[in-house]
């Protein structure tokens, strides 16, 4: 007897400890299945650009295709030897928009100076003027004393324009492959490589500028993030193109996540009891971490499955491990049961992967 | 036998519901808040949305970091841990949570991901409501505006943040993706496990002329109407309508409820103005 403890209490422990390692949730209602996202559609109405001090005292074009738009201009700060170095304020009255051929003012409208671009929240020095060109091609000036080398963004938001650049891209990259396929339309007119600049944003704030075929964006070497852990890489696209002999220009940033199968489950064992039913599901991670299963337990009835119970499990795996999941259903001795609606999250890198669905095998 | 069953189930019904203790969490947008009764809401807005307790001392108002993404355990894991606190000290049994802005999106991951945090089902199971104050659902165009095209950016600082994971998580192609995968209550997912109501802010009223601007601070109306040049003709100034409403259910927009057909800003739907927290209230 004193053996059987020795054998019992130590076994127990280890049930007790492997059930203590779980979070487990029962969803008051059946889940159904999630669906994964695969494109990012996004629409741009707007533009962004960097230009220098030098330029703006010069002059610049801005391409404006509807009247009802807003200039924002900013200084930008730059990173030097350890310093962050910010361009000068600017002071709305010196600046000005004329006509690209005659040189000749057009109206502007100023539409916050740098004290109420700050109230609202603006604290950098931007000032913000509405263009009224009437379609004519326009320039914007300033009269004041920057410095060449300064960096300062315009950003010009066109609320009514027409003009409406369209992205579909594909959400989830896989790490092993060296292509998102990537479209960009304006109107009718898609756009091809040679007017647009593209460029990859890193979760951790790094840039590299992008090829692209006119369909798929070809990455040189392989993402190092995975999961959306950290934030998504993210591309931007820069668009120039000419519609009826006009400039357009419209910017866009789309979110994208680069991913790896991190885990797989194995198939599941019904161990009934009394008044529950506990799957036991084999989960083999190829990276250590947090994962959770959510699963919905289904009976198969003449060959129709019911969905019974939803459940989502999670545990730190390093590597091998089992997640039991007790289903409180009962009488659960006939008929053929399966696990569906699979969802399996690697909650340390936010990876969702999807399983299809499985036969649950009774011990 | 039958009808002694009935008679007893309905009484021990009856004695949960009776002795059910309610709670109350007011949980903040954007922001590291240190002093959010005062700075975030204000006292007045606070006491008055606790009368509508059965007991009025049963409120806690949240302090967290929400300058982070919402996953953090600064965030979530912050508010998980101040919520389980609140819980455990006052033995509540039911909760509503009132939130503001990306609050919403930080209480909308915790009921649409369980089993993240093993403090999470419990905080799930005693939720009986959020009441979302202009939640911050769709994202908006001002994060993408403060993100887009600058690395060094800060702006829009009393709104958002300074260019911190949780304006870059606003963003409204970033939250498309939230929603999509990671969040529950928006059209094509999964339903939350509870009425998550929406209060929608559908204009910025500043005319000088009228006294109502000044609720909340005038200077902040004016400079809502300064951010309006971003979002739609529907909007608090800071999250367009659609945005405010892709969650859950709308409970109301502004001017169908509020005092005078006041419509409410992004500043006013956290302050005492036009009879807000007597609506919440009423409705806890």
């Amino acid at each position: 007897m004193k053996n059987l403890n020795l054998l019992l209490i130590p076994a127990m422990f280890m049930v007790f400890s492997a059930q203590a390692k779980q979070t487990v949730y029962k969803w008051k209602d059946v889940q159904s299945a999630s669906q994964e996202q695969t494109e990012v559609n996004k629409h741009s109405n707007e533009y962004w650009q960097t230009l220098s001090g030098k330029e703006l005292k010069e002059g610049v074009e801005v391409a404006l295709t509807s009247d009802e738009n807003l200039i924002r201009i900013a200084p930008k700060s730059k990173y030097e030897n350890g310093q962050v170095f910010k361009a000068k304020n600017l002071e709305i009255e010196d600046i000005k928009l004329l006509n690209k051929e005659s040189r000749k003012a057009l109206k502007m409208i100023q539409k916050a100076n740098q004290k109420q671009m700050k109230d609202a929240g603006f604290d950098d020095g931007s000032v913000a003027v509405n263009g009224v060109t009437s379609g004519e091609n326009a320039i914007l000036k300033t009269d004041q004393a920057l410095n060449d080398n300064d960096k300062y963004l315009v950003h010009v938001k066109e609320k009514s324009s027409k003009h409406i650049l369209s992205v579909k891209n594909k959400f989830k990259k896989n790490k092993n492959s060296n292509d998102l396929p990537f479209e960009l339309t304006l109107g009718n007119k898609k756009i091809g490589k040679n007017d647009v600049a593209l460029i990859l944003h890193s979760p951790n704030g790094e840039q590299i500028e992008l090829s692209y075929d006119g369909k798929s964006i070809q990455f040189d070497q392989p993402l190092e993030a995975v999961g959306a852990i950290n934030g998504f890489y993210e591309v931007e696209a820069l668009v120039s193109t000419k519609v009826k002999g006009k400039t357009v220009k419209r910017s866009v940033k789309v979110p994208f996540t680069n991913i790896v199968e991190s885990a797989n489950i194995g198939t599941p064992k019904l161990k009934s009891k009394a008044n529950s039913a506990m799957v036991s599901l084999p989960i083999e991670a190829q990276l250590p971490g947090r994962y959770a299963v959510k699963a919905t337990l289904a009976k198969m009835v003449k060959g129709k499955l019911t969905a019974m119970e939803t459940i989502e499990v999670a545990k730190d795996i390093d590597y091998s491990d089992e997640l039991e999941l007790p289903f409180s259903a009962t009488s659960l001795n006939k008929g053929k049961y399966r696990l569906i609606n699979i969802e399996v999250t690697d909650q340390t890198r936010m990876i969702k992967t999807f399983p299809v669905d499985v036969t649950i095998s009774k011990i | 036998m039958k009808t002694l069953i009935t008679i007893l189930f309905s009484a021990c019904f009856l004695c949960s519901t009776a002795f059910a203790n309610e709670g109350v969490a007011l949980i903040h947008g954007t922001g590291k808040q240190t002093n959010a009764y005062s700075d975030y809401w204000t006292g007045s807005f606070v006491n008055k949305v606790a009368n509508g307790l059965p007991n009025s001392n049963n409120y806690t108002v949240i302090n967290c970091d929400f300058e982070q993404y919402m996953w953090d355990s600064r965030a979530s894991g912050c508010l998980a841990e101040q919520l389980t606190s609140f819980i455990n000290a006052k033995n509540i049994s039911q909760l509503t949570l009132i939130t503001h802005s990306n609050g919403g999106n930080v209480v909308r991951w915790i009921l649409s991901n369980p089993t993240w945090d093993s403090r999470y089902p419990n905080i799930i199971n005693k939720t009986k409501k959020v009441i979302a104050l202009a939640p911050s659902s769709g994202g908006t165009p001002l994060a993408d505006a403060v993100v887009a095209g600058n690395g060094f950016e800060k702006t829009l600082g009393w709104l958002l943040g300074y260019a911190s994971n949780a304006v870059k998580m606003q963003q409204v192609s970033w939250m498309s993706s939230y929603n999509a995968s990671w969040l529950h209550g928006t059209p094509g997912r999964p339903a939350l496990s509870m009425p998550f109501e929406s209060v929608i802010g559908s204009d910025v009223d500043s005319a000088i002329w009228d006294g109502d601007s000044y609720c909340g601070g005038y200077q902040n109306q004016v400079a809502l109407e300064v951010t309006q040049n971003w979002l739609d003709s529907c909007s608090d100034g800071f999250l367009n309508c659609s945005s405010q409403s892709l969650a859950g259910t709308v409970w109301f927009t502004d001017k169908s409820k509020t005092r005078g057909r006041e419509p409410l800003s992004h500043q006013q739907s956290r302050r005492d103005c036009f009879n807000l927290p007597n609506l919440i209230s009423n409705r806890i």
